[in-house]
């Protein structure tokens, strides 16, 4: 029932924040954001979920002793993230199609401006435009798993203020060893980029293509396989 | 069978609250570990279903530690804690659900074991009270038919004719394949069930002997006054007299009180000891 109500509850805020977001006229900022939150905000709700049962002794004692191997649980938990997952993309796809629809069918054909207008809407594009979405999703819902194993009570607001903390301490630390590096330095982006003034011009130092790829493939397959790995091992050897 | 070699636990490395305990659980057998609160039976009731895991030394339960939580581990033990967790489904949901997962699951045990509890089988289990809901769960386990049955304080929680009910069904369930081992501070609920004493206190097993052991070793008598004339282990001031434990020097029958021998080995544990190694 709880796992039920994470889904109809993310569901219904991504649904509501669309439509709120649209109705204020920017649907580029409605669909984003709608599928952000709706996506991560719900994978991270319902992976801090999947391990409650280790709130108090009784549910974790009868979780721990069910006659299934720690792997089996494991997958249990990790497939029904991945359900949600596939749920969500099916649903905001509906949702999406539903809400540009609506859009393109109030547009006033005769008006000169009707072909710029229909244009300006289009079906969101998961991949194409929400890769750092998706990036984020698997980051922060495989550290949402660990941490639920770590914390038994609130995970999703102790986990939450954990990656909060590690996000500023990074842009921190990538600022302060960019002004020691860099004279000048405006702005950084950790992983990124960073801004450079010189004179009265403001110049923008991207990080190395292969570096780019390097920090690519961590943070899409290494950082989130570490953490998969590491929510196995915890649940392994979980005592109560 | 239970195996418990060398086995030594603590919640931090400076309290360590067993210490090279070496024992072993018969097949056959109610076991009763006594103890105050907080002094460790709970744990050790842990590290047998593998829900802790021993610092040192190990457990063995038919060959299979318990700290790998393996599923052919898992469906030999059912483990009810103090507090009982159920889920927010129908009673008999729960049944086709869960059963499934223990092959010695027998539906009509269970129906029968639940009748003699007076629990509602349309009932939904978060609609039953705290101590229905225990009765629940011990009718599963009981019906799990599970070699090793595990139960932390099993009486907390249940009203009087329950506690009758449950050391009823507990007497009836018991046959030669099965360890039934109950932790309890409430040594009343125990008695004329349980066949082999376990006393802890501060970690240490005191006492680990059979009823039969206690009655040759120990006599316990309610007397007018104190006798001088032989060695008191354990007096208590009740009405109309004095309860005494002594050594049972004239092989004499009688009734074996819980309480007074819990007091009696906690308080003087060295001459204890001493009487019950001197087989």
């Amino acid at each position: 029932m709880q796992l039920l109500g994470t889904f109809v509850l993310s569901y219904s805020v991504a649904t509501l924040i669309y439509f709120l977001l649209k109705s204020m006229g920017n649907f580029e900022v409605a669909q984003l954001l709608a599928f952000s939150i709706g996506l991560v905000g719900g994978g991270c709700l319902l992976a801090s979920l999947v391990f409650g049962y280790f709130s108090d002794m009784a549910s974790g004692a009868s979780y721990l002793t069910l006659p299934v191997s720690a792997l089996e649980k494991w997958l249990c938990a990790v497939l029904l993230v991945g359900l949600y997952t596939g749920c969500f993309l099916l649903f905001f796809r509906e949702l999406d199609r539903l809400f540009v629809h609506i859009y393109h069918s109030s547009l006033n054909k005769q008006d000169p401006r009707y072909q710029n207008q229909y244009n300006a809407v289009y079906i969101f594009r998961y991949f194409d435009e929400s890769l750092e979405v998706f990036v984020f999703f698997l980051n922060a819902v495989t550290a949402m798993l660990v941490g639920s194993l770590f914390f038994n009570r609130v995970s999703f607001i102790k986990v939450s203020l954990v990656l909060c903390g590690l996000y500023f301490f990074t842009f921190f630390l990538n600022y302060i060893i960019g002004s020691i590096l860099f004279k000048g330095m405006v702005r950084s982006f950790p992983f990124h980029s960073l801004s450079i003034r010189n004179g009265k011009e403001v110049g923008i130092l991207v990080m190395p293509p292969a570096w780019s790829r390097l920090n690519d493939l961590i943070s899409i397959y290494i950082l989130p396989g570490i953490l998969l790995l590491v929510s196995y091992i915890r649940l392994k050897e979980k005592e109560i | 069978m239970v195996q418990v070699n060398n086995f030594s636990f603590g919640y931090t490395k400076r309290k360590i609250l067993y210490n090279n305990l070496t024992l072993t659980l018969e097949k056959g057998k109610i076991y009763g570990m006594l103890g105050r609160n907080g002094a460790g039976k709970s744990t050790f009731l842990k590290n047998l279903s593998g829900l802790l895991f021993p610092t040192k030394g190990h457990i063995y339960v038919s060959g299979l530690e318990p700290k790998k939580r393996l599923p052919s581990f898992l469906e030999k033990i059912y483990f009810i804690p103090e507090e009982v967790y159920v889920p927010s489904i129908p009673l008999a949901r729960y049944i086709r659900l869960f059963s499934p997962f223990y092959p010695e699951f027998s539906k009509t045990d269970f129906d029968k074991y639940l009748d003699m509890l007076e629990v509602d089988y349309t009932a939904h289990l978060k609609s039953l009270s705290f101590g229905q809901q225990k009765k629940f769960i011990i009718a599963f386990a009981l019906a799990c038919n599970t070699p090793l049955l595990l139960l932390d304080e099993p009486t907390n929680g249940l009203d009087i004719p329950s506690k009758a009910q449950f050391r009823r069904l507990i007497a009836s369930v018991m046959d030669d394949d099965r360890i039934i081992f109950i932790s309890t501070h409430q040594t009343r609920d125990l008695e004329n069930l349980i066949d082999t004493v376990l006393i802890v206190d501060n970690g240490e097993l005191l006492l680990n002997a059979s009823m039969e052991q206690i009655n040759k070793k120990l006599s316990f008598k309610t007397l007018g006054d104190i006798p001088t004339d032989i060695p008191i282990l354990y007096s208590e001031k009740t009405f109309g007299g004095y309860s005494v434990v002594t050594e049972n020097l004239g092989n004499e029958e009688n009734q074996l009180n819980l309480e007074h021998l819990f007091n009696t080995v906690v308080l003087k544990p060295d001459p204890i000891k001493k009487l019950f190694l001197a087989q």
